[in-house]
């Protein structure tokens, strides 16, 4: 297993997240209580970037068609009829990396 | 040529004449086929082809930047050139509302007038009947100008008419704001034939919810309003109230005053509008002249949620509609301040 570089911790605000490249993918890591959560960083819906998205600590909701998911579990809420893809990540002391 | 669409454990098959558009043959039987602008903008009836062939109507259409792949395509801005399997990434469900068949039909301009600067109402009798749902919308193609403009009926009848009346705002340098609005393209507008494909859009009025209805409209995205609030002030025995917020620059901005000071004063108290002025504040002479109508200064959608405080959101259901700024910038505020269900928030995106 190979690791790569997504982002520092201090890179995403308590309750915030961010849209990162990785590797030639979008990556969207969230954090909500303390614990840091990574998907596809493209909607499963139209295929748009999620990096417009809004996110409340605990509910992502896609800005295009308000698709949206528990963050924690990236299961559908509302409605979106189709989960976010859950990436594998190892968290350092300080850092968020891919697992591949 | 045969179209069969698919989306996510669901089908659809139509038929689709030569030199029509997907999405319009498709929306003669199919209401529920996935769209939005109906024009090349939004991107939401973007679709794979998995077998068949396809070309482009208007292959400079904004939203098909958005596409990736050759095989996707824009089902309102692409016509079939033979049997197409097709699949998008939704599923395919017939709505419980009502919503009539859309049909392309002529149409003649009856009357038109000036409202504010650079903005101007428009009605067109129809070759036919036709039975809309508040907050629907035609698209309307002039023979001197391409391409077709999604425009939302300002009225609403109960039943079918033949007259729909929309408002319409200059852009300028726009090829059809050129023509509607230059002093000649007046003297040519009355009696003009037009051709009109509708009634569409999703983001309508249902009588049936039993919800407080809060509208939020910037210039003339107050169209639709217009016609939900007119639907609104005729459901029977109705408990629920409903709140328009109404963003202009200036009150020479404003239009439909008088429209919604009569839509106020008969609604013995359920209806309330708020003017909101994103740049100069009205005059206290403006404010006074208008007793029944409510006036705030900043952007629509904040003077909104200054005012939601006391609202109780679980039983709003919010409709909105106006430049993107305005419609991205009160889905957020919506969204995470108000905490409103996004089932509960309509609105036809045209950007």
């Amino acid at each position: 297993m190979t690791t790569i570089f997504i982002c520092k911790k201090t890179d995403i605000q308590p309750n915030g997240f961010k849209v990162f490249e990785v590797d030639g993918e979008k990556i969207l890591v969230a954090q909500s209580e303390g614990e840091f959560y990574a998907y596809d960083g493209i909607c499963p819906h139209q295929e748009v970037c999620l990096s417009e998205g809004m996110y409340d600590g605990k509910t992502f909701t896609c800005h295009q068609h308000l698709w949206q998911w528990d963050i924690a579990t990236g299961e559908p809420q509302g409605l979106a009829e189709a989960p976010l893809v859950s990436k594998p990540i190892q968290v350092n002391s300080d850092e968020l990396h891919l697992k591949k | 040529m045969k179209i069969e669409l698919s989306g996510t454990g669901t089908n659809i098959t139509f038929q689709s004449p030569d030199n029509e558009r997907i999405l319009y043959a498709g929306l003669k039987s199919s209401p529920e086929l996935p769209y939005e602008c109906a024009t090349g903008t939004c991107g939401s009836c973007k679709a794979k082809c998995i077998e068949g062939s396809f070309e482009w109507a208007w292959s400079e259409a904004p939203a098909r930047k958005n596409l990736k792949n050759a095989d996707e395509l824009l089902m309102c801005q692409c016509i079939a050139t033979s049997n197409l399997k097709l699949e998008v990434k939704s599923k395919l469900v017939k709505s419980a509302l009502p919503f009539s068949s859309a049909t392309w039909m002529d149409g003649k301009i009856k009357s038109f007038k000036n409202l504010a600067p650079g903005v101007m109402s428009l009605s067109i009798k129809l070759q036919h009947e036709i039975c809309f749902l508040p907050g629907q919308f035609m698209v309307i193609e002039f023979s001197d100008v391409q391409g077709g403009r999604a425009w939302s009926m300002t009225n609403f009848v109960p039943g079918i008419t033949d007259c729909v009346d929309f408002v319409i705002k200059m852009k300028p340098g726009g090829e059809l704001s050129n023509f509607l609005f230059d002093s000649h393209g007046l003297d040519k507008l009355l009696d003009q034939y037009v051709r009109v494909f509708g009634p569409i859009g999703k983001a309508v009025f249902d009588e049936n919810i039993s919800r407080d209805l809060v509208c939020i409209a910037g210039g003339t995205g107050i169209a639709s309003m217009m016609s939900i609030l007119e639907a609104f002030s005729k459901k029977k025995n109705s408990t629920n109230s409903a709140s328009l917020f109404f963003g202009v620059r200036t009150q020479e901005d404003v239009f439909f005053i008088d429209e919604l000071t009569h839509l106020v004063r008969d609604s013995a108290g359920s209806i309330r509008v708020v003017i909101a002025f994103s740049d100069k504040a009205g005059s206290a002479d403006y404010i006074d002249a208008h007793e029944f109508i409510d006036f705030d200064h900043g952007f629509v959608h904040e003077v909104a949620m200054r005012q939601m405080d006391s609202w109780k959101t679980p039983q709003i259901r919010a409709y909105l509609a106006g430049p993107p700024p305005l419609v991205d910038g009160a889905l957020r505020a919506l969204l995470m301040q108000a905490k409103l269900p996004a089932g509960e928030i309509l609105y036809d995106k045209f950007g």
